[in-house]
């Protein structure tokens, strides 16, 4: 399944979020959105998801527009096979009340309602995917680590069998030593399921390990499109290049940074003031 | 003096924990340096630098020794312990919108300090806000002191808080996350303040966060911290170069990097190596050494007891097999 984005624009009220986004994910694909707060990415990934109403522009998957609302069960149930999104904070998005077995059971329920015995035999075979065990299984919400919950998370976006995740900064809140077990887990499943990954984040270093292209998103415009690998070694834009410099490493120097930063800004203030 | 020597400091929360938040922790800063105290959610690191201020959780029980300038903090009370938070200690908060009083200018926030302990006149404390406001970066500083805090972006609000620290002419600054709710690009302006000022003042600063790179870059020491305890301790490029307790190796192979200068041109990647298993939680207390179930050389030895802490050649590290770690492959 690919995914095509062209000419999207969102505004509210005086700010332009999203100004003319333009980008195609391919079938089994994965696409990194990059930028900062108020960049204008997450923004752009609820419109693709289905969460906010573009201004203008088209979101197609397989040539097929999806902008307007869906139109009946079948067609939200057909849209929640195409794509599925995984948020940051997945206490947010988890009900307390239910088990790991029982949140699976519901979405497994919906998509493949069957019998009761191939039910049970998909939510084992969803919990064995994202690597959760018996304990976890009979777990509350509260019960599980940060890591824990997202695998949870992800395995609930997987009972639907997507061609498609969109992940919103899906490991920026855990722990280093959970975030590497949890991007292992996301190169895994690409590779034995075929889905793509649309990956939303602020942090170029990780997104170095999930995707083969990437968008640099700045004040609602992508200001940057590649391959990862070449953006990464050899950024054009001026943007680019600040966010790779800000990133601390050895020999990093924090207010050599700050002075691009600033450099940069007054250029483009003074092109606005033009 | 040492501008802050805490000595086997442990503090527990029977009603609510089962192992001690932090477990015999021995730390020491000194003027003009810079320590970092680096570890994950739940690893006491907070807690840790919290007892600088003596700041303990409600109905803790702390034992141990927290000294600030040579002051004793543990059971300081009353006017003592306001004294250690207006005179010897600053703290930079991971949100600084969550520290700042939202309904006052932010010139009230920042006098109020001084005009309170030190009885400076309102004009007298005005005057000095101003220029703690240059110092930190605020353009129109004498603009800025009438503002609230909602007109201020995520950074220059960090900004006031580094100033209204400044105005303590603290010994010793502790800044506990204080760039991780802000933008990349703008921690780099954050911490160039914060560093810039620490040098000015040769203040004593520890420095808690969960991100090793960054600690490694800004900061002379390292400690890390694992399940309440100080698991390694080394100057901060040996701790890179030379990595000693397994959990150091494993932050460090886990953390995603940016492509060296050498690779830059390819498109493959090594790929990550986790720590296996989670992190201890509260409600956990197995005996021995509490990253055993995750370690990759575990022994049978290593749950039988806590390891204690060994030093040589300036680093200490609390495992059992430090003794063949230390010096290996270095």
């Amino acid at each position: 399944m690919s995914l095509q984005v062209a000419g999207l624009s969102k505004r509210y009220g005086p700010l332009l979020a999203v100004d003319d986004v333009t980008f195609t994910v391919e079938d089994g694909g994965a696409l990194g959105l990059v930028g900062e707060s108020g960049s204008g990415k997450t923004t752009t990934a609820r419109i693709i998801a289905g969460l906010e109403r573009a201004d203008a522009g088209t979101v197609m998957v397989d040539g097929a527009d999806r902008a307007g609302p869906a139109r009946g069960r079948g067609q939200r149930l057909n849209r929640a096979r195409q794509i599925q999104m995984v948020f940051q904070d997945p206490y947010l998005s988890l009900d307390p009340r239910l088990t790991t077995t029982e949140a699976l059971g519901e979405i497994v329920a919906l998509h493949e309602p069957g019998s009761r015995h191939s039910r049970r035999h998909r939510v084992a075979e969803l919990l064995d995917q994202v690597g959760l065990g018996q304990r976890e299984a009979a777990a509350l919400p509260r019960q599980l680590s940060g890591g824990q919950r997202q695998r949870v998370a992800i395995a609930r976006t997987l009972a639907a069998r997507p061609r498609l995740l969109i992940l919103d900064e899906a490991v920026a809140a855990l722990d280093v030593s959970i975030q590497a077990q949890i991007l292992n887990l996301l190169i895994d499943l690409r590779r034995q399921t075929g889905i793509g990954y649309l990956f939303v984040s602020h942090d170029l270093a990780v997104v170095r390990y999930v995707t083969e292209q990437v968008a640099v998103m700045h004040s609602g415009r992508i200001v940057e499109q590649g391959a990862t690998h070449e953006v990464l070694a050899r950024p054009q834009h001026a943007y680019t290049r600040l966010l790779l410099a800000s990133v601390p490493r050895r020999g990093w120097d924090p207010a050599a940074v700050s002075r691009a930063r600033r450099d940069l800004h007054d250029t483009t203030s003074d092109k606005e003031t033009v | 003096m040492t501008a802050l020597a805490i000595n086997n400091l442990t503090v527990e929360l029977p009603a609510v924990a089962r192992r001690p938040l932090v477990a015999d922790v021995t730390l020491q800063v000194g003027a003009g340096e810079v320590v970092g105290l680096v570890g994950e959610s739940g690893s006491g690191k907070s807690v840790t630098a919290r007892a600088a201020l003596g700041l303990f959780p409600p109905s803790a029980q702390v034992t141990g020794s927290v000294r600030v300038a040579g002051t004793e903090v543990v059971g300081l009370t009353g006017q003592a312990l306001r004294r250690l938070r207006a005179e010897q200690v600053a703290m930079v908060f991971q949100d600084p919108r969550a520290s700042i009083n939202p309904l006052r200018r932010v010139g009230d926030f920042l006098t109020e300090a001084l005009r309170a302990n030190r009885g400076w006149s309102k004009a007298k404390a005005l005057t000095r806000a101003v220029e703690l406001l240059t110092e930190v970066g605020i353009a129109q500083p004498g603009v800025a002191v009438r503002k609230y805090p909602h007109q201020f972006s995520g950074g220059m609000l960090q900004r006031v808080m580094i100033a209204s620290a400044l105005a303590v002419e603290p010994v010793l600054l502790l800044a506990d996350e204080p760039t991780t709710a802000l933008d990349v690009t703008t921690q780099a302006e954050i911490l160039a303040t914060l560093l810039s000022a620490q040098a000015e003042r040769a203040m004593a600063m520890l420095f808690v966060t969960h991100d090793l790179e960054l600690a490694a870059t800004i900061c002379d020491r390292i400690a890390v911290m694992y399940a309440g305890r100080i698991v390694e301790e080394q100057p901060a490029q040996r701790l890179f170069d030379a990595p000693q307790h397994p959990y150091t190796r494993g932050l460090l192979t886990a953390t995603p990097k940016l492509p060296a200068g050498g690779d830059a041109a390819s498109s493959d990647v090594a790929p990550l190596v986790p720590v296996a298993g989670r992190p201890l939680s509260l409600a956990e207390n197995p005996a021995g050494c509490a990253f055993a179930p995750r370690c990759p050389i575990v022994v049978d030895d290593c749950a039988a007891a806590t390891p204690v802490t060994r030093v040589r050649d300036g680093a200490s590290v609390a495992c059992h097999r430090a003794d063949e770690l230390i010096g290996r492959d270095a």
